[in-house]
């Protein structure tokens, strides 16, 4: 028997491989496409409190290696979360996280007050690291300070799994991973996309309104790879690796260097079948190479001393 | 899924027809697309096209060479296997008064008009900026007002015609500026306008709201999933 399950917080994965948030729409769109009863789960679009209209066009621009994206959070609230789309996903097979983009700490509290009187999910990755709030009072990623005073007390307001998502653009990220562990939460999602930008040389302007955008995709695999295994040695709660995994060797090394699970982003958005198919041939490549339990694959990095 | 090419043929020097094997059973509605992946290294995501006709065992797309991904699906051979996503998009389910509607087709916006004008008998516009096109229109035996924007019989912008018929609805799919142009237009001759829009994608089956379409009433629609038939009337061209 191959044994592909891994364990965050309560929520128990059937495989590690997890569609990522902003990627996976609502989990209805990828149903389509994948057998839940076959992958690990995936994380839900950013919920707000209340709705929040997206970014001006243009949205998405594809770039070599990858694309730079500003959606900008566009999502109708916790409300109507609750109301249209929880019923339509609560029993789905695998599991749900939905993740939460507060732009203050009593956000962050209304939010998890509503949802936690429902049913028909396993946790929250709470979002603080969108490469699209330009807003220096809401960027708590950017500060240590802000990201304390944010997360402190949520474990109290929850039972169910908490996971933090982290941007790779501020250094900060490795110390608020260590206060969120302190605090409670149950693992660390990272990385979130890089911050970049585009310029159009005709009209010598930037392309996205905002100027800034994330970026993602197959190029910066090697920055988040190093992220995710500085992360790991930061943290003793379990890393969720992020970042351009494409293919079951993408996954491989992410798993190798100390990811517990991972999530897949742009990759679903190429193929939105890729959920499935990874897990199917993470299995696969453990019975070719009679692996019995994903936990002999998971942090088995040779390090040279 | 995974297709194979059929037939490709060029009918003007950056104008092709691309008719792929149809394996997927799923009823294709009109302005239902799919999305292609070109067979370039760096380039990752899809690229959407209206589905033009659509057989038993085909499916048939009409695709502009505008830039390096156009160009390397130009580069299909007959044989070769094709990774597509079809049927997307919620298609058009209203039931349309062909007798009181102008259909009004800039450039290779053409290729989203075809899949009505079959078998029907029906009044179109068409604009043809530099009057490239006149072996599209011939190959799918397409017959309407051809205007040019410098020369020809008619010559200007396919709006300069809108009065020699009569109509209540406009069906129009082109450049920005011709839509808005109808918009304007529909607005205040109280016309019923459906524009079949076209905006850059990233998954082309709603997950990434990277599509969106900004609305009169300051909201946003996914492209994707709820086009690309839209209300024309309803959005802000920018």
């Amino acid at each position: 028997m191959t044994d592909l399950k891994v364990k965050i917080g309560k929520t128990t994965l059937k495989t590690p491989v997890i569609g990522a948030s902003g990627c996976s729409g609502w989990g209805l769109e990828l149903s389509k496409f994948n057998d839940f009863d076959r992958i690990g789960g995936f994380v839900t679009k950013s919920i707000t409190l209340k709705k929040k209209i997206g970014n001006e066009n243009p949205r998405i621009r594809e770039v070599y290696g990858g694309i730079l994206n500003s959606i900008g959070l566009e999502n109708n609230g916790v409300e109507y979360f609750v109301e249209n789309i929880l019923p339509q996903i609560k029993n789905y097979k695998c599991a749900k996280f939905l993740n939460l983009a507060p732009f203050s700490k009593d956000d962050l509290f209304s939010m998890i007050k509503i949802l936690d009187r429902n049913e028909g999910f396993d946790g929250y990755e709470v979002n603080i690291s969108c490469p699209n709030i330009t807003n220096k009072k809401v960027n708590f990623n950017s500060s240590f300070d802000d990201s304390k005073k944010l997360l402190k007390g949520v474990r109290d307001l929850t039972e169910k799994t908490l996971l933090l998502k982290l941007s790779p653009s501020y250094n900060e990220s490795f110390k608020i991973a260590e206060f969120a562990e302190k605090e409670g939460f149950d693992g660390i999602s990272f990385t979130n996309t890089y911050i970049g930008t585009l310029v159009d040389v005709e009209k010598r302007e930037f392309v996205f309104k905002n100027i800034q955008a994330g970026f993602s995709g197959p190029a910066i695999k090697p920055l988040s790879l190093f992220n995710v295994y500085k992360m790991v040695k930061s943290v003793k709660i379990p890393v969720i690796g992020i970042g351009g995994i494409l293919n079951l060797n993408d996954l491989l090394e992410f798993l190798i260097v100390g990811a517990t699970a991972c999530q897949i982003g742009t990759g679903v958005l190429i193929k939105p079948d890729i959920l499935e198919e990874l897990s199917r041939s993470l299995e696969e490549y453990m019975k070719e190479k009679k692996i019995k339990n994903i936990k002999e694959i998971i942090g088995s990095i040779k390090e040279r001393l | 899924m995974i297709e194979r090419v059929l037939k490709k043929i060029f009918l003007t020097d950056n104008v092709f027809l691309l008719e792929i094997s149809r394996s997927n059973r799923e009823d294709i509605l009109l302005g239902q697309f799919a999305s292609i992946k070109t067979s370039l290294k760096d380039k990752i995501l899809r690229r959407p096209f209206t589905i033009v006709r659509n057989e038993k065992n085909s499916i048939t797309f009409l695709i502009k060479v505008v830039g390096s991904s156009t160009e390397s699906i130009g580069n299909f051979d007959k044989g070769d296997f094709v990774d597509i996503l079809y049927p997307l998009g919620k298609g058009f389910k209203e039931n349309l008064d062909y007798e009181n509607t102008i259909f009004v087709g800039g450039g290779i916006g053409i290729a989203a008009l075809i899949p009505f004008l079959r078998n029907v008998k029906y009044k179109l516009i068409f604009g043809d900026r530099e009057g490239e096109y006149e072996e599209v229109l011939k190959y799918f035996s397409l017959k309407g007002l051809h205007c040019q924007e410098k020369k020809g019989k008619f010559k200007g912008y396919p709006t300069d015609f809108l009065n020699r018929y009569d109509f209540d609805t406009i069906v129009g799919c082109g450049p920005k500026v011709m839509l808005k142009s109808l918009k304007d237009y529909s607005v205040k001759n109280d016309k019923k306008f459906y524009a079949v829009y076209e905006e850059v994608m990233g998954c082309g089956v709603g997950l990434c709201n990277g599509c969106s379409v900004k609305t009169e009433d300051g909201d946003f629609i996914k492209l994707c999933t709820e086009g690309p038939v839209l209300d024309g009337k309803r959005i802000v061209y920018d």
